[in-house]
């Protein structure tokens, strides 16, 4: 097997914690490489959208707001295995306001590659 | 019965969607109806049909609960199943989900093998002819000899695990026994009960990667041996896993999970309540239950009496609820396994 980063440029990732690694191993063997490979992306490619509601709603103080976006990256990061994302999230979630980074799920996001490097996968 | 099953998914999340769909396609002649806005859909309600919807409890302007009690008030769609997906669902919420008529909740993230069965649970209980095998069973796609070739493996894979083990030889299919009836009397489709049974046998196949002298030492453990005794867990998935076959990805769960505890307070990972997969919460019990009515080194058989009552009073603790309620449910049934498959007799055995 391969790597393959989602991204071409990039190296993989090797930090483990980025990914649970029984929740990948579970999703690549219900709907297999290609389909994770496509929920990833739609992920990947809502994250700006996150990114930017959330460093809005902290600008302005909005908690509920806050809490919201951080509740659907959440889920997100929770049903594709995405662990330290999830992690990241959870921690912000206890006081996004004051302790809240802007920048943190385009930092997260920058960890993720897909790399399917679990002899599982083969 | 349509020759199609469709199933409405709401949720404001497209990653649960995506991956949602994904999982349903699986299942043949299942289309998928996908929708992020709630109140775009309660606006279309008059030409809105589906046979299952699967609504997300978190959403943007309604919530899942409320969204399903206001499907259920058109009357085209009162009886149409609802499955809600929910972040830790607790009893307060089911409670209010079984009083707006939703017919099963579900964990997030949701686990895709529990979630294509309650789906076909679901299906089921929607056909008329509920009892015979279903055209929405995810077919077996392999052939009947391949079928039996991977059964041939599961009983060899079986037997080499209980090689090692001190557990009595029919331990693991009595087990594997009890899984399958619980299963059932969750409403479980059949072709799900089966795999079961097959898989719960190699539950402690991680066993046989721990040193002799942990198997067979007499006594107590000390805090170090017992962690290592409980890394058969971790050891065992990751003999089973990654298979294509869904029997053996099924067992390479149960592997992991079936020392997790309700409360959390489980081994290796201490998942939670709904985190605990399915198959893990069902071999939970089957597994406590038979060594509970089994005799052991360290001691004699309990009573079926006393066993039932150890599972109902560590319901919610150590055991699902539901999946206790479901076992004990199958009292009868389970005696007559005991009987049908019946340890050596030492003499030891509880009277009550």
């Amino acid at each position: 097997m391969t790597a393959a980063a989602l991204t071409d440029a990039d190296p993989p990732s090797a930090r483990p914690d980025v990914w649970d690694e029984q929740r990948l191993a579970s999703l690549l063997a219900d709907v297999g490489e290609a389909g994770l490979r496509d929920i990833l992306r739609l992920f990947m490619a809502d994250v700006p959208f996150l990114q930017s509601r959330l460093a809005a709603a902290i600008a302005t103080g909005n908690e509920h707001e806050a809490r919201s976006v951080l509740g659907l990256a959440l889920d997100s990061a929770e049903a594709l295995g995405l662990a330290a994302l999830a992690a990241a999230v959870r921690t912000l979630r206890n006081d996004p306001l004051a302790t809240g980074n802007p920048d943190i799920l385009a930092q997260e996001a920058a960890r993720i590659r897909f790399v399917p490097s679990l002899k599982h996968a083969s | 019965m349509s020759a199609k099953l469709s199933v409405l998914i709401v949720d404001d999340n497209r990653t649960n969607l995506a991956l949602m769909d994904m999982l349903l396609r699986k299942l043949p002649g299942c289309v998928t109806q996908l929708q992020t806005d709630a109140h775009a859909l309660l606006a279309g309600i008059d030409r809105l049909d589906y046979d299952i919807a699967v609504l997300a409890c978190r959403l943007p302007q309604i919530d899942g609960i409320t969204l399903a009690s206001r499907l259920r008030d058109e009357p085209r769609l009162r009886h149409k199943p609802i499955l809600l997906t929910a972040d830790e669902p607790n009893q307060g919420m089911r409670g209010s989900a079984a009083d707006a008529g939703i017919a099963e909740v579900l964990g997030k993230p949701i686990n895709p093998v529990e979630f294509r069965a309650r789906i076909q649970g679901l299906a089921h209980q929607r056909s008329p002819q509920a009892d015979s095998a279903s055209p929405w069973d995810e077919p077996a796609g392999a052939p009947p000899e391949v079928t039996a070739r991977e059964e041939e493996y599961l009983n060899a894979l079986v037997r080499v695990a209980g090689y090692r083990e001190q557990e009595s030889p029919l331990h693991s299919q009595r087990m594997a026994r009890y899984c399958a009836i619980l299963a059932h009397n969750l409403g479980l489709p059949e072709e799900f009960c089966r795999d079961l049974r097959h898989a719960a046998p190699l539950h402690d196949i991680g066993k046989a990667g721990l040193p002799d002298a942990l198997l067979r030492k007499s006594g107590f453990l000390s805090p170090e041996e017992r962690r290592e005794m409980e890394e058969h867990t971790r050891i065992g998935h990751g003999m089973l896993q990654g298979a294509r076959s869904r029997v053996f990805r099924m067992a390479a769960e149960i592997a992991l999970t079936h020392h997790e505890r309700w409360d959390g307070s489980g081994y290796p990972q201490r998942l939670k309540g709904e985190k605990i997969p399915l198959t893990g919460r069902i071999a939970a019990v089957a597994d406590v239950f038979d060594a509970l009515t089994s005799i052991k080194s360290y001691k004699t058989s309990w009573s079926i009496a006393n066993a039932f009552t150890y599972l109902h009073d560590n319901a919610g603790e150590q055991f699902d609820p539901a999946c206790v309620a479901a076992f004990e449910s199958a009292r009868e049934e389970i005696a007559e396994v005991m009987r049908a498959m019946p340890d050596p007799d030492d003499g030891t055995a509880d009277a009550a």
